[in-house]
Order: structure tokens, then C-alpha cells, then sequence
């Protein structure tokens, strides 16, 4: 009884989040058709469950794949408080698998903001002390080398990078987001002096001159536990005072700047000009691929 | 009230990750119990101790469960006759190196191979020394004396009657395994709100602590091989010294966790689950600083 109804109230959660099209807020949509088959499936094992139910309540004492394995108690009192405990047990069970098939419908899909930046943490371990490479945390730049082979990462970042070093215009967009940034950290001083273009919200991160900002998206590669907030540091030529959680257009010049929190020089867009604009539709940017 | 829902958020997203993997990890582990019986096996193990525990550590290849669905199977396997030292060995190495689990590890990863290599790697690594000590520490059968009879038979049963009790064999474990999931999605997703990373960086420092403190995770949020993935690369950018401590978790939460090892002391006599623990905790972590 509970379990048919537990397996259609999840069949409903998989259901309404691709409805509403708020599976973009969970996890990457290159990887949707997982969950989406999910709709099926379950539904299909909740029409089986129902069938069993069916058939065990008019066959009772049927062999059941549930019962209990105390075959060989034969203390009446024990047998009871042993299925007491058992009962307890399987409460608990189900209720835990309720929890997500109904939060995930009833609650409103949270939007990652500046508070999650502080949590997931802005420290910049320092960059001085060795090439470490898994030093760097999966904050501004996205850098995706710590789970790649090294070579294989510089062919792939050198790739990229000549789609954008020719340019003299770079507009950011939700599609080259994470890999255009990628790009321009690792290649920084190629791209000084050239004109860029990007969305994104405030962020007051640590150690900030007081006319600078973090302009940040949260980015996605498998879903949503995995994100980071990537971004560049804007530069305005006088002090702002500029909240978190706004959004903003900016187009500015790039540079590079020392940075004292991560103990090393950092891009820089030296805003030319800014507009403050709705939060988009996706939030999120993605990772796509890797080539 | 806005923390809560980010929490509900990345709870729901690390869910619906994983139960696809989940659903299909409980189809084909039905599949094989109803198909596949343990005299087969026993046929093609070798009687050499150390053939047999080679090959047990990777017959799991072929085996997909998850850490909790394989105790009874090889608890099942120690009666019909096979070495205690074989059973162990495919008890540890199978929820871990089945295709169905390194491909959730892939794609938790960013699609990412490097992971997929470290974890089968260490995990074939540990479960073979740990089943070689075995082969000449224990002597007497490591299981307790009145273990339950019940073992569901289905070589009776007719193709249809095969199916069917594939498909309920699938819904009992995607219950016995999504409360551990949803268990651990929730402890997950509270400390990646509520526990600034700075904590976790100033434990996890040094290689040494960010190892032993992501073995410790990984023994309480009890998540299911094959879900567990997505749960370990939400925790990759927590520490510095990620890689081998990100591996340890894989390795070692696949193996032991809360919910199996109260698995294994209903199986399995307590002196031999301590010996056992000892055993596979000093390997992984032994194992995961030389990575």
C-alpha cells in the first residue's frame, strides 16, 4: 500500500519537474533522458506493485517476498516485540523514501545565490606554494584540469582558446559561459586590452577594494550538489555600492589584477559600461562538454 | 526559510541523480538472483587461494549490486562452499567495479575517466590483499551459527513466474536502498549549506586528515555504490587535497558503511566484521595517500 503509493508520488516528482521544464534546476539537461525515462519506469513498477498488492490481499497466506525471517522463533513474546521493531523500522524506511517525492513537488526550487557562494566557500588556497594542482577550488575560474589528464587538458583549453585570443569583441553567453572563462584564465595575458561582455550577479567577496565586485554564475557540470560559482572580478572606476544578488550586464575592458586573498594576479574587466537586468530564466550555466 | 529550500534543492537534485542508477542497479541485481544460481559460480572458481580470490575480486565485474544486496549473496556463497576468502573478496570488490557502477562514477565526474581508473584500481587492489590475509587468518567458517534459512529458490519457477519475481525483486530493492540514499542525501546537502567549507578544509588540511575525514563520511552517509558518485564529486571541491581523499570515499564507502556493516554482523560472526574492517580501512587509506 505504501510503497504503490510512494513509487507514484516519485513517478509524479520526475513527471512534474520535466513538465515545468524546473529539471534544469537540478541537474545538467545534457543528462535529462536519465531522468526522464525515470517517468516510465517507475510508473510501470508502481502498475506492477499495484498488481501485487492486489493479489496479496486476496491470497494471504501466500509466500511473500517481504515476510518476516524469524521462521524459527518460537517465543511468542519475542516474535511480537521483534515485529514491533520490524514495524518500526520499515515506518521509518518509507518515510524517508516519501521525503523527496514530496518536497520536490510541494517546496519552490531554490535559485543558488551569494549566501551558497559563502557556504561552498571563497577561500583561495594560495597559488604561490607549488603547481598544486588540485590546490585551486571551483570557484571563478572552472577549472576542469584537477579531473582531467594534464596534457589532454592543455590540448583541449589551447583548442578553445583560439576561438576566442583572435577576437576583439568576447561575449559571454549561457552557452561558452564556463568554457570562455576557462579560457581566459588560463590565458590571461593574451586577453588584456580586449573589449568583453558578460552576465552575471553581484558578489562582495573577501579582500575587495571598494570599487570592486565578483560578477559570478553558478555553474553546473552534473547537477546542481556539483555546482560552483565561476566569474571574473569587475574593476569600476570609482567606489560602488552595489548589494549582492543583483544581476548585471557589463561590458568593460580585460586586465589583470593582483588579488590578495588568492595571493596572485587574477583577471580583471575595468567596467566601461553596466546595466542592472531581471534574473535570467536559467539561472544556471552549463558545462556541455568537454570538446 | 531561503536556506532550507537551497538545501531542498541540491537534496532533490542529488535524488534524482542517482535513482536512475539506482532503479537499474536493483533490475539487474534481480536479474541475477533469479537467474543466475550460486552452483554456477561455485562450478567456475578455481580451488587455488590465490586464483580464487583473483578471480573472485573480478567476477564482481560482472555482478552489479550494491554494498548492502551483496552481503547475503556472499554470506549465501560461504554456505554453498565457496572459500570464505573468495566470497570476501567479491563481496568487496563487486558493488564497486560492475559496469553499471563505474558508469554513474563516469558521468558524476564530468564524464571524467580518471576517477573511473583510481576507484576500480584501489578497489580491486584492496579487496584482493584484503582476501589473500584472510585466506590464511581465518580458519573456521566466518559465519555465525544460526544464520536464517530463508533463501528465496526460484530455479521452480517457470519463465513468467521468473519475470514477474524479476520485477518485485527490483521494487524490494529500490525501497531497501533509496531510505539509505535519501538518508544520505540529506546529510549531504545540510553540510554543503549550513557547514561553511572552511570547516571541512581546516579538517580535511593535509592529505592525511582530508582522507581520513572523507573515509569517516563516507561510513556515515551509508549512500549505495551507485548512487554514491554523484555524492562524492558534490564533495570534490571541499577539500585541497581532493583526489585521494575523493577515492577513499568511493573505495571505502562502497565497501563499509553504516547500513552494510549492520548488515555483515547479521551474517557474520563480530570478530571476524572487526578483523574485516581493520583490514579494508588500513588498505584504503594506505592505498589513497599513494595516490
Amino acid at each position: 500500500m505504501y510503497r504503490a503509493l510512494i513509487l507514484i508520488l516519485t513517478t509524479n516528482l520526475f513527471f512534474t519537474l520535466h513538465v515545468t521544464g524546473n529539471i534544469a534546476k537540478y541537474i545538467n539537461v545534457k543528462y535529462s533522458f536519465l531522468s526522464y525515462s525515470m517517468i516510465y519506469v517507475l510508473f510501470f513498477l508502481t502498475i506492477v506493485e499495484i498488481i501485487r498488492l492486489y493479489f496479496k490481499g486476496k491470497n494471504k497466506d501466500q509466500h511473500d517476498c517481504d515476510c518476516c525471517h524469524d521462521h524459527h522463533e518460537h517465543h511468542a513474546e519475542t516474535k511480537q516485540k521483534k515485529f514491533t521493531m520490524k514495524k518500526l523500522k520499515k515506518f521509518i524506511g518509507y518515510t524517508l523514501v516519501i521525503i523527496p517525492a514530496v518536497t520536490g513537488v510541494v517546496l519552490p526550487v531554490a535559485t543558488l545565490d551569494s549566501e551558497l557562494v559563502d557556504a561552498k566557500g571563497f577561500s583561495f588556497p594560495s597559488l604561490e606554494d607549488g603547481n598544486d594542482q588540485y590546490g585551486t577550488h571551483q570557484v571563478l575560474n572552472p577549472d576542469m584540469s584537477k579531473f582531467m589528464n594534464q596534457g589532454d587538458f592543455h590540448d583541449l583549453v589551447s583548442k578553445e582558446s583560439k576561438a576566442y585570443v583572435g577576437k576583439n569583441h568576447i561575449t559571454l553567453t549561457d552557452e561558452n559561459y564556463l568554457v570562455g572563462l576557462e579560457v581566459i584564465y588560463n590565458y590571461s595575458g593574451d586577453f588584456v586590452g580586449k573589449t568583453l561582455t558578460m552576465k552575471g550577479f553581484s558578489y562582495n567577496g573577501p579582500g575587495l577594494q571598494a570599487n570592486q565586485l565578483f560578477l559570478l554564475r553558478f555553474g553546473i557540470i552534473h547537477c546542481v550538489a556539483d555546482s560552483g560559482a565561476f566569474g571574473l572580478m569587475l574593476q569600476f572606476p570609482k567606489n560602488i555600492h552595489i548589494p549582492n544578488d543583483e544581476w548585471f550586464q557589463v561590458t568593460g575592458t580585460m586586465d589583470t589584477v593582483y588579488y590578495p586573498q588568492m595571493k596572485t594576479n587574477i583577471p580583471v574587466l575595468k567596467v566601461t559600461s553596466y546595466k542592472p537586468i531581471t534574473q535570467p530564466k536559467d539561472p544556471y550555466v552549463y558545462r556541455n562538454s568537454f570538446n | 526559510m531561503d536556506r532550507i529550500l537551497q538545501l531542498n534543492t541540491i537534496f532533490i537534485s542529488i535524488v534524482i541523480e542517482a535513482i536512475p542508477f539506482i532503479v537499474v542497479g536493483a533490475l539487474v541485481s534481480a536479474l541475477i538472483e533469479v537467474f543466475v544460481t550460486e552452483n554456477m559460480i561455485v562450478r567456475i572458481m578455481p580451488k587455488n587461494r590465490f586464483l580464487s580470490v583473483i578471480a573472485a575480486s573480478l567476477i564482481g565485474a560482472l555482478f552489479p549490486g550494491c554494498e548492502c544486496g551483496i552481503v547475503p549473496i556472499a554470506a549465501r556463497l560461504i554456505k554453498k562452499g565457496v572459500a570464505p576468502h573468495a566470497a570476501i573478496s567479491f563481496m568487496l570488490s563487486g558493488p564497486i567495479i560492475n559496469p553499471i557502477v563505474l558508469f554513474a562514477t563516469f558521468i558524476a565526474f564530468g564524464d571524467s575517466w580518471r576517477m573511473v581508473w583510481y576507484r576500480a584500481g584501489l578497489a580491486i587492489g584492496v579487496s584482493i590483499l584484503v582476501g589473500f590475509i584472510l585466506s590464511f587468518i581465518v580458519k573456521e567458517s566466518p559465519l555465525k551459527l544460526k544464520v536464517d534459512e530463508h533463501v528465496h529458490d526460484h530455479s521452480h519457477q517457470n519463465i513468467k513466474q521468473k519475470l514477474i519475481s524479476v520485477i518485485t525483486h527490483t521494487i524490494d530493492e529500490f525501497f531497501s536502498v533509496g531510505k539509505f540514499l535519501v538518508l544520505g542525501a540529506i546529510i549531504a546537502a545540510s553540510m554543503q549549506v549550513y557547514v561553511p567549507t572552511k570547516i571541512l578544509t581546516t579538517l580535511g588540511g593535509t592529505k592525511v586528515t582530508a582522507t581520513l575525514v572523507m573515509m569517516a563520511l563516507a561510513f556515515i552517509l551509508s549512500i549505495c555504490s551507485e548512487g554514491d558518485a554523484f555524492v562524492a564529486s558534490s564533495f570534490r571541491y571541499s577539500f585541497a587535497q581532493a583526489q585521494g581523499s575523493i577515492v577513499a570515499f568511493l573505495v571505502f564507502g562502497a565497501m563499509v558503511d553504516i547500513k552494510n556493516l549492520v548488515m555483515m554482523t547479521g551474517y557474520f560472526k563480530p570478530r571476524f566484521v572487526i578483523l574485516l574492517i581493520s583490514l579494508i580501512s588500513s588498505f584504503v587509506f594506505i592505498g589513497s595517500l599513494l595516490l
